[in-house]
């Protein structure tokens, strides 16, 4: 049950159609659907909001945990763990800033935490990673295999920035967030996170050169 | 003159991202037309920039976000009033330490969720395509749907469970849980299993069907192929030196008294070792046991090989249950499945 109160299971059925991590609405703070979001918040209805925030924020979330973890099975897990801390959460939350910020400042604590317990608890070690999960056949596909050895190439170059310019960079680019939604997620002001963003280009810029 | 040059290009460095937003001031872009250095700094900047939209280009979203997010709010009381996370829309400082009480229930929580779920789950016989009441009162058993011998091959065999008794299986043969399953060096055989999971024996493969519970089978030695049906029970093949919790996928396997690796196509598995050392392999990766080192996760290069030799003996193509061998040669047209009329046989069929 909800914290409404209500019964109704989520129906994230057109989640793959509404959401993209690269259109402009999504990209947009003052987008209808976090508009949408926090009316649902606003009057309680935390399922709704939460069927709505997996709706369209999901995907967003997804690309940026498994580009801070590079594996799937941790992405899903801290996308998952994300949802649920915001749904547990809505209830304290003002709407007077970025309902996405708040979203991925979340996630970005989430991957922190994953990180950290793995440099604690080095159990198994992992070459590669990423899961490519279910394409619509479920089977590996070609552009899949492809957009995966990119990733993984990626992810090896982003490694070697700094932790925190390394997340502004990814929220900036990877989730689309503005510079001012970069510095709420990640408890700055704008300005510094404008200088991470550009610190981290400047040193991916070094690290692809070589 | 050459100070002001300079000035201008540190400034450059120091507004990347502006520089590639087209936020900067104007007086940059233009210092940036008459500078050649920083002409090459944006340009690499620009790469850059591409590799960091790469680094999450893979992420697809589990098919089963909904069912997860449905399963954890069914099954954890405190989610609507324990707040985890920030009061505010604005991000506070990363927590760090140890777990907090309230981590803890909820992990707790989730545990006692996800055992209750499949308690329920298995109460309801919700199963879709497979044989439930079958799979409660035992393990696994099935039928022998498709067998290909080479000249001289014995078949598939299937024995006790201590290997006695052994009897040959003809295609369409039935064969009961805690059996044996064996392949000689010319037979490769596919079965179906009692869930529908789809399991295809390579030559010189003995599989065991355990009957300790649901969906158990000891991979003796040799090699197979399976696609395995989804369940709440989660599938479990055991090794010479460890063992696969399957999730409902389709992978290779093989196995030998001190080596073993799975190459996943589909879904994921978890391979651990004999010290329960685990890893979880997802689709388009292969890992490893080797004696003296954890469970080796790669990405897979060959893991479209590693299920081949099953699609070709008993993918589209219909396989011969009877010998083939000397004296007889097939022709089939580039494309086409079906064997054609008018190949020379060199002796009569």
């Amino acid at each position: 049950m909800g914290s409404d109160g209500s019964e109704k299971k989520l129906d994230l059925s057109s989640a793959a159609s509404a959401q993209s991590t690269r259109s402009p609405a999504s990209r947009n703070p003052e987008s209808h659907a976090d508009t949408e979001i926090v009316d649902a918040i606003r009057r309680g209805d935390h399922r709704e909001a939460l069927t709505l925030c997996a709706r369209h924020h999901a995907r967003a979330i997804g690309r940026l945990c498994i580009a801070l973890l590079g594996q799937a099975s941790e992405a899903d897990d801290a996308l998952q763990d994300t949802l649920l801390a915001a749904h547990a959460s809505f209830g304290s939350f003002r709407g007077d800033g970025s309902l996405r910020a708040w979203l991925f400042s979340i996630a970005r604590r989430r991957c922190a935490r994953v990180l950290e317990r793995r440099k604690t608890q080095p159990s198994v070690e992992r070459q590669a990673a990423d899961d490519p999960s279910d394409v619509s056949n479920d089977e590996l596909t070609d552009a899949l295999v492809d957009a995966r050895r990119r990733a993984v190439a990626a992810r090896a170059l982003l490694a070697r920035v700094r932790p925190t310019e390394r997340e502004a960079l990814l929220l900036r680019y990877e989730a689309g967030l503005s510079y001012r939604e970069v510095g709420e997620a990640c408890g700055v002001d704008e300005a510094a996170a404008r200088k991470r963003v550009s610190r981290a280009l400047a040193r991916l810029r070094e690290i692809v050169k070589e | 003159m050459e100070n002001s040059r300079s000035k201008e290009c540190v400034e450059v460095a120091e507004r990347l991202a502006e520089v590639l937003d087209g936020s900067a001031d104007e007086r940059i872009y233009e210092h940036i037309a008459s500078c050649d250095m920083c002409r090459d700094v944006r340009h690499e900047a620009e790469r850059a920039l591409l590799v960091a939209r790469d680094a999450g280009g893979d992420y697809r979203e589990p098919s089963d976000l909904e069912a997860r997010l449905d399963r954890a709010l069914a099954s954890d009381p405190e989610a609507k009033v324990t707040a985890p996370e920030p009061k505010g829309p604005a991000a506070a400082p990363p927590k760090h330490g140890p777990p907090s009480a309230r981590t803890i229930r909820w992990v707790a929580g989730g545990l006692l969720a996800a055992a209750a779920a499949i308690l329920v789950i298995r109460g309801a016989g919700t199963e879709s395509g497979g044989d439930t009441s079958a799979r409660r009162a035992g393990g696994w058993r099935g039928v022998v749907e498709r067998v290909a011998v080479a000249s001289g091959g014995e078949g598939v065999m299937v024995c006790g469970a201590r290997g006695e008794n052994c009897k040959r299986l003809a295609q369409g043969g039935e064969f009961p849980a805690a059996a044996l399953l064996k392949t000689d060096a010319r037979t490769r055989a596919r079965v179906r299993l009692s869930d529908g999971s789809i399991v295809t024996l390579e030559r010189s493969t003995e599989l065991l069907l355990l009957d300790e519970g649901p969906r158990r089978a000891r991979l003796v030695r040799g090699a197979l192929t399976a696609d395995v049906t989804h369940a709440a029970d989660e599938a479990r093949i055991d090794l010479p030196r460890g063992a696969l919790a399957v999730h409902g996928t389709k992978f290779a396997l093989r196995a030998e008294e001190t080596l073993a690796s799975v190459d996943v196509a589909r879904g994921s598995v978890t391979l651990s070792d004999a010290e329960k050392r685990s890893v979880r392999v997802n689709a388009g990766e292969s890992a490893r046991l080797a004696p003296g080192a954890p469970p080796f996760v790669s990405f897979s290069e060959s893991f479209g090989e590693s299920l081949a030799w099953s699609d070709e003996t008993f993918g589209k193509a219909e396989a011969s249950a009877g010998p083939r061998g000397l004296g007889e040669l097939k022709a089939k047209k580039p494309g086409q499945d079906g064997e054609r009329a008018g190949a020379a046989p060199t002796r009569p069929r």
